[in-house]
């Protein structure tokens, strides 16, 4: 479903991403792991467009995207939830939502409202708070409502974990395996090694923008050399 | 000094205020999407002036007819110049600054461009309805109400489609959080360019209906741009509410000054209540609030 | 020590240029080329290095002009002890409005205050008419006096006569000597922090504060002196020909167009922009549409500056 190969990503002078490799296959979960700065989120931001590779292809069902602008890739299947949530401080829940469907039809925008407050009841509840003034958990449930929204083939996460405790990151993990179970493709990029190898089928680890190391979930953990290299257990 | 004197002085702060707030939203607007300073934002006003001088003098257009057209020519122009420089500039490195330049070139070259074709005389605008308003000995002309409510509608439709629209929401969401704007699909792109049409809009308005009050002339934009930059700053830059509060506190200071001091002071009074303000409260009166 | 020593070799180019072609015309160009040079380096210096993007720093430069001038006419001040007391005047109000910018972190903010305060300079002065005569101009500044020096004679300032462009050179020279021995000292070191991250600058016990206002004052002393020389120069001063906003539009087209926070770079678009402007004044009414024109091209192919497109993003 998404192929990526021999992805360059530079900031300015300093190259980031070096040569990067990886796919991800039609209702998998795929983990991409790595230490903090390794360029996991710049791999994220690349695929939906917001940075262009200088070298390397981006393809996503046939299609290659790598230089298509992010609006274009949203209208494409793919949604980013960004690391941080970024959500605008000065909208409510429900302005969140609409603008997560701002290319959808009006029809579908209240079909997604619907699936959002049925899987995030308390979004229900909050629906004309700000989003600002809600407390983590229930932002970083905003964000992936809000991605949802979008009705995309493809989810990415970006540490969703970051920052929640520990309770609500059980209950944000139960969700991404419910949407993961309705037919959405999930890339998941996370610090928290232990936690992403039990969602996910597969992972790759990155270390200083490249590829270390990749393969079956079972086996990273299983291998004593990988658990104390790169995942830290 | 007789009441109907005070009122009709604190009606002209009015006016001017009203004229401050429909510059100053404009900046604010460009600033809360853009992050920069739109210095050509004056010459989008001095164009509404001449729109209508043409339309209405050379056209023989009914105001109806040319105040319109003015300003779409205006919005049209601002279109231009975010598509041609601004956009080119984006993301750039020096982007902080570049544009400051960029539109202080833009501002020279319209200015120069319209003194060149139409000449550097002060050129006359009939008033589009006659006559005033006359209360209990007070003289109102029926073109500064006409002012005043014209300000107050558009604002308030700008306020409006912000809110609720779809449209308004994109921009809201470029202002508050580009990067979210891109992944949730809204091409801010299109957004910056919508803005520099319509902040051009309104600055055109404003030199529209300002126009038959004080003659055109090419460097019409440049004092008052300086004035809703002040607006901006003193009432907090990005907020609508705050351009609207700091436009009529500052026409209202200016005409207070006019009364009780001399009209060759009311900037000087201008320029300290902003450094007052900021001084007192760095963020402006109503904060960098979003809307 | 190398790069400092490719300076003087240009300064000292520069200075041999009169002798080659004693064109008064020229000559008046270059002078003007040196005076912008070090007002432009002297902004540069508040917002390329301090990072406080002002746009008031005419209220400095006429404020030393006006202050010098008005001292020679009124109390017979000598022009030479007038370079310094405007330069001080200037530098004593930049300390007044850089303390309520201080607390501003929005860089517009910063921008528009400065940009006020120039503009009360500017009406202040206008509508002062008994001691200013406003707009009328004020006319018969004196002339800088003769100065007797050991090896050369006596140095006797005619009309915008060769004298007053290897003063403003000295001048110039003086203020890049001060500016380069500064940007390489702590306190430049403690800038270069700040610009980066001011938070962490604070973090490493860097008194960010302080040195924005040591940094605003000098430069508006900088200025001060700069317009000082100005007065002195052209004889004749009209608010808005020293505090009016195309001065500071100049001022920042030379320093951008040159590159921002670069140590030539400001000087590098000041002599490219006065050029420009002396040289189109053969296009007549097009001189200002072409001025315009040029500046939105020079922008878009450089937007970091020509320095930084020549020796690539590193310099700072």
């Amino acid at each position: 479903m998404l192929e990526v190969s021999g992805l360059d990503v530079s900031h300015g002078d300093v190259q980031v991403i070096w040569d990067l490799s990886f796919s991800v296959g039609e209702g998998e979960i795929v983990a991409l792991l790595g230490a903090n700065g390794a360029g996991k989120s710049t791999t994220l931001k690349t695929i939906s467009g917001l940075i262009h590779p200088s070298d390397g292809t981006i393809v996503f069902n046939g299609a290659a995207i790598e230089h298509l602008p992010p609006y274009e890739i949203v209208g494409l299947g793919i949604a980013q939830v960004p690391e941080g949530r970024r959500l605008w401080p000065g909208m409510t829940v429900l302005e969140t939502l609409l603008l997560g469907a701002y290319q959808s039809e009006t029809r579908e925008r209240t079909a997604g409202l619907d699936r959002a407050f049925s899987l995030f009841p308390v979004l229900a509840e909050r629906r004309r708070q700000l989003a600002g003034t809600l407390s983590g958990g229930e932002q970083q449930m905003l964000a992936i409502a809000r991605a949802l929204m979008a009705r995309p083939r493809l989810l990415m996460l970006d540490e969703p974990s970051l920052g929640l405790a520990p309770k609500v990151v059980d209950r944000i993990f139960e969700v991404v395996l419910d949407v993961s179970r309705a037919g959405v493709t999930i890339l998941l990029v996370e610090q928290n090694a232990h936690l992403a190898l039990q969602v996910a089928r597969r992972a790759y680890i990155v270390e200083t923008g490249r590829l270390a190391v990749s393969g079956a979930s079972a086996d990273l953990l299983a291998n004593v050399d990988v658990r104390r290299a790169y995942l830290g257990l | 000094m007789t009441g109907a004197l005070i009122v009709e002085q604190l009606f002209n702060g009015l006016v001017s205020g009203a004229i401050y707030a429909l510059m100053a939203s404009g900046l604010s607007l460009i600033w809360g999407t853009l992050k920069m300073l739109n210095f050509a934002h004056g010459e989008f006003y001095m164009l509404g002036g001449y729109g209508v001088y043409l339309g209405l003098t050379l056209g023989g257009l009914s105001p109806l007819v040319a105040v319109p057209l003015a300003v779409l020519g205006a919005a049209l122009v601002g279109m231009l110049v975010e598509r041609l420089i601004i956009h080119r500039l984006l993301d750039k490195p020096g982007w902080d600054e570049s544009p400051v330049i960029a539109t202080l070139g833009v501002s020279i070259l319209l200015q120069n461009l319209v003194l060149h074709i139409l000449g550097e005389r002060f050129q006359n605008v009939p008033y589009y309805v006659e006559g005033g308003l006359s209360v209990y000995g007070m003289r109102m002309a029926w073109q500064r109400v006409l002012i005043v409510a014209a300000a107050i509608v558009v604002v308030a439709a700008t306020v409006a489609v912000l809110k609720s629209t779809r449209w308004g929401m994109a921009v809201r969401a470029t202002a508050q959080d580009r990067d979210s704007a891109m992944l949730a699909g809204i091409n801010v792109y299109a957004v910056y360019l919508w803005t520099f049409g319509v902040t051009a809009a309104l600055a055109a308005l404003a030199g529209a209906m300002l126009s038959p009050i004080y003659s055109v002339n090419p460097w019409m934009g440049t004092a008052l741009l300086l004035k809703a930059f002040i607006v901006c700053v003193v009432g907090g830059l990005g907020s609508l509410g705050g351009a609207i509060l700091g436009g009529i506190l500052l026409g209202t200071a200016e005409s207070l000054t006019v009364l009780l001091w001399a009209s060759e002071w009311k900037d000087v009074v201008a320029f300290l209540i902003l450094i007052l303000v900021l001084w007192f409260r760095p963020a402006g009166l109503m904060g960098s609030r979003q809307w | 020590m190398r790069e400092a020593h490719v300076y003087l070799g240009v300064a000292i180019l520069v200075a041999l240029v009169p002798l080659v072609g004693p064109d008064p015309y020229t000559v008046h160009v270059l002078t003007l080329c040196l005076l912008y040079a070090a007002l432009s380096s002297s902004w540069n210096l508040v917002s390329g290095y301090a990072g406080l993007f002002s746009f008031g720093h005419q209220a400095f430069f006429g404020l030393g002009a006006y202050v010098s001038a008005l001292l020679a006419m009124k109390a017979g001040v000598a022009p030479w002890l007038g370079l310094v007391i405007g330069g001080g005047a200037a530098g004593a109000a930049g300390l007044l409005i850089a303390l309520p910018c201080l607390g501003l972190r929005a860089p517009p903010y910063v921008a528009i205050a400065t940009l006020g305060f120039a503009e009360i300079c500017r009406f202040i002065t206008m509508n002062l008419v008994g001691l200013t005569r406003g707009e009328l101009g004020l006319g018969g500044i004196p002339e800088m006096p003769a100065v007797h020096l050991p090896l050369f004679g006596t140095l006797s300032f005619g009309a915008r006569g060769l004298p007053y462009f290897y003063l403003i050179l000295v001048i110039y020279v003086g203020v890049m000597a001060v500016l380069y021995r500064l940007v390489r000292s702590p306190l430049g070191l403690a800038l270069k922090a700040v610009r980066d991250s001011q938070d962490a600058a604070e973090s490493l016990g860097v008194n960010v504060k302080r040195t924005k206002l040591i940094v605003f004052g000098l430069s508006s002393v900088i200025a001060g002196v700069t317009g000082a020389f100005y007065a002195h120069y052209v004889l004749i001063l009209t608010p808005s020909s020293v505090f009016s906003v195309p001065i500071m539009v100049e001022i920042v087209a030379m320093t951008l167009i040159g590159g921002l926070g670069t140590f030539v770079g400001p000087s590098v678009g000041a002599f490219a922009v006065t050029l420009l402007l002396e040289y189109l004044r053969v296009l007549g009414d097009y001189r200002l549409l072409i001025y315009g024109t040029l500046l939105i091209v020079l922008i878009l192919l450089m937007p970091a500056g020509v320095v930084r497109r020549i020796l690539g993003q590193r310099v700072s």
